[in-house]
């Protein structure tokens, strides 16, 4: 007999179709099976108790004037650096493009950021000078060596983040537009991307010495496209945007960022997953 | 409730300032419910809830009207959220308090055997919980969060995530999977 796994029976709790066949049909089978397995019926019981449990975890209330509250912290942060909702220009609200809006962990995460670039960039160019210049007889051993392990990870770490702001670009850009409009706003977009860009070629190098050719040719590709968003106008036509959609689509860069960030999310992760409990499936 | 947001929208768009305060007054409370259950912390979810309206504010120009704001909301709150587990997860990574992390990538949990009396849906479930959700990878937090919470439709996740819809299911059910396993020994003593 075959019982039913473990994905059939989250999809079944959630009231997602089944994973193959016709809904209707799969679903009458699993009600069919579940009432003559008690070992199917025992899994499904335990994954029921088990979200339901993650449901009675309480969110923190919040009163009703909690949205006011909202709006006073909000008020003076969106005043106080200019970027306080301005008159419509051409019936279409535009942000001041020079602001920087930021919470302290956003801060926090470009200051890394640009730390790191800068870190890497000074390695670089010492690595440069000391081949460039110094006599190989003459080169001092390393007082304290760099575990190669721990670079490695700093940088696919950084090249991770940057990988991930990256996609969730590109991903807004896909889907700018929805719904209409003959002209559409990408400042946002356009900005992100001349940020991106100017750390884009650092980290290509730096994968590049890491021996990681793989990312660094991806890096190179993805930093074309971040150029091209640069450099294009705050506002688009639809034509314009399906050009431009058209040059991500191209090298499939989406893709590409998914499929490396995914590896290189699991060369992060501090030891392999253990096994779970696996399916019931016989 | 739509049509009062699309007003809004509208009026916010136009350079309208309390129309965006009536936005932001409206969907606090959601987008702090969502961003708790994302960060697992107040302060945290507070942080969150700044920043989405602070995008919010710096991209309604390019939020399309016919389109419906609450979701697009919680999309820009998504993605905020995600960007913060993202950075809280590699400052962590950093800290000594890592060392001290099980094999599979998980926060240490409470021990597997309180008595029974203890745990039923009690402090030490709810414990168990976080610290459970703490472990996931940011994505997997996310999609399983708009499932079980938000209650999205898996294509809703995928097109709120901007992932495949394979990728979104996938990541569910490894949240489920570890939810599971971590709280299935609590979860047999409550037949």
């Amino acid at each position: 007999m075959k019982h039913i796994d473990t994905e059939q029976l989250i999809l079944c709790y959630y009231g997602e179709p089944p994973a193959a066949g016709d809904p209707t049909v799969a679903r009458a089978a699993i009600e069919a099976h579940l009432a003559v397995c008690d070992r199917c019926r025992a899994a499904r019981g335990v994954l029921a108790r088990t979200l339901a449990a993650v449901s009675s975890v309480p969110v923190p209330e919040r009163a009703g004037s909690y949205g006011q509250e909202v709006w006073q912290r909000l008020e003076p942060r969106l005043k106080g650096s200019g970027a306080g909702i301005l008159p419509a220009e051409n019936a279409g609200w535009k942000p001041a493009p020079q602001v920087k809006l930021r919470s302290r962990w956003l801060e926090a995460f470009t200051w890394q950021r640009w730390a790191l670039g800068g870190a890497l960039a000074t390695l670089l160019v010492a690595a440069f000078l000391a081949g460039r210049f110094w006599p190989r007889p003459q080169l001092p051993a390393p007082a304290a060596p760099v575990s190669a392990q721990a670079r490695d990870r700093v940088l696919l770490s950084a090249v991770a983040d940057h990988m991930e702001r990256s996609e969730i670009l590109l991903m807004e850009l896909e889907n700018a537009g929805e719904g209409g409009g003959k002209e559409i706003d990408i400042s946002w977009q356009r900005e992100q991307a001349q940020e991106l860009a100017a750390g884009s070629r650092l980290y290509e190098q730096a994968a590049q010495q890491a021996g990681e050719t793989g990312i660094a040719n991806l890096l190179d590709d993805l930093n074309r496209v971040l150029i091209t968003v640069a450099h294009s106008p705050s506002k688009v036509s639809r034509t314009e945007l399906t050009d431009l959609r058209s040059r991500i689509e191209g090298p499939g860069i989406l893709f590409k960022l998914q499929v490396v960030n995914s590896g290189i999310e699991q060369r992060l992760r501090p030891a392999p997953e253990r096994p779970g409990p696996g399916n019931v499936q016989d | 409730m739509e049509q009062a947001d699309e007003a809004a929208v509208a009026l916010a768009q136009a350079g309208d300032e309390d129309a965006f305060r009536s936005l932001v007054e409206r969907h606090s409370r959601a987008i702090f419910r969502l961003a708790f259950r994302m960060t697992g912390n107040e302060q945290d979810a507070e942080d969150v809830v700044q920043e989405v309206f602070l995008r919010a504010h710096q991209r309604l120009g390019s939020f399309e009207s016919r389109s419906n704001f609450a979701t697009w909301l919680h999309r820009v709150a998504v993605n905020c959220a995600l960007d913060f587990l993202r950075v809280r997860r590699r400052h962590d990574t950093g800290r000594e308090e890592i060392d001290a992390v099980g094999a599979d990538g998980a926060r240490p949990l409470p021990a597997a055997d309180p008595a029974p009396d203890r745990l039923l849906f009690g402090a030490e479930v709810h414990e168990r919980v976080a610290a459970v959700l703490a472990g996931l990878a940011p994505k997997e937090r996310a999609a399983f969060i708009l499932r079980h919470f938000e209650e999205m439709s898996i294509e809703e996740i995928s097109r709120t995530m901007g992932v495949r819809a394979d990728a979104a299911k996938n990541s569910i059910f490894r949240a489920v999977r570890k939810l599971r396993k971590e709280l299935e020994p609590m979860m047999s003593v409550m037949k």
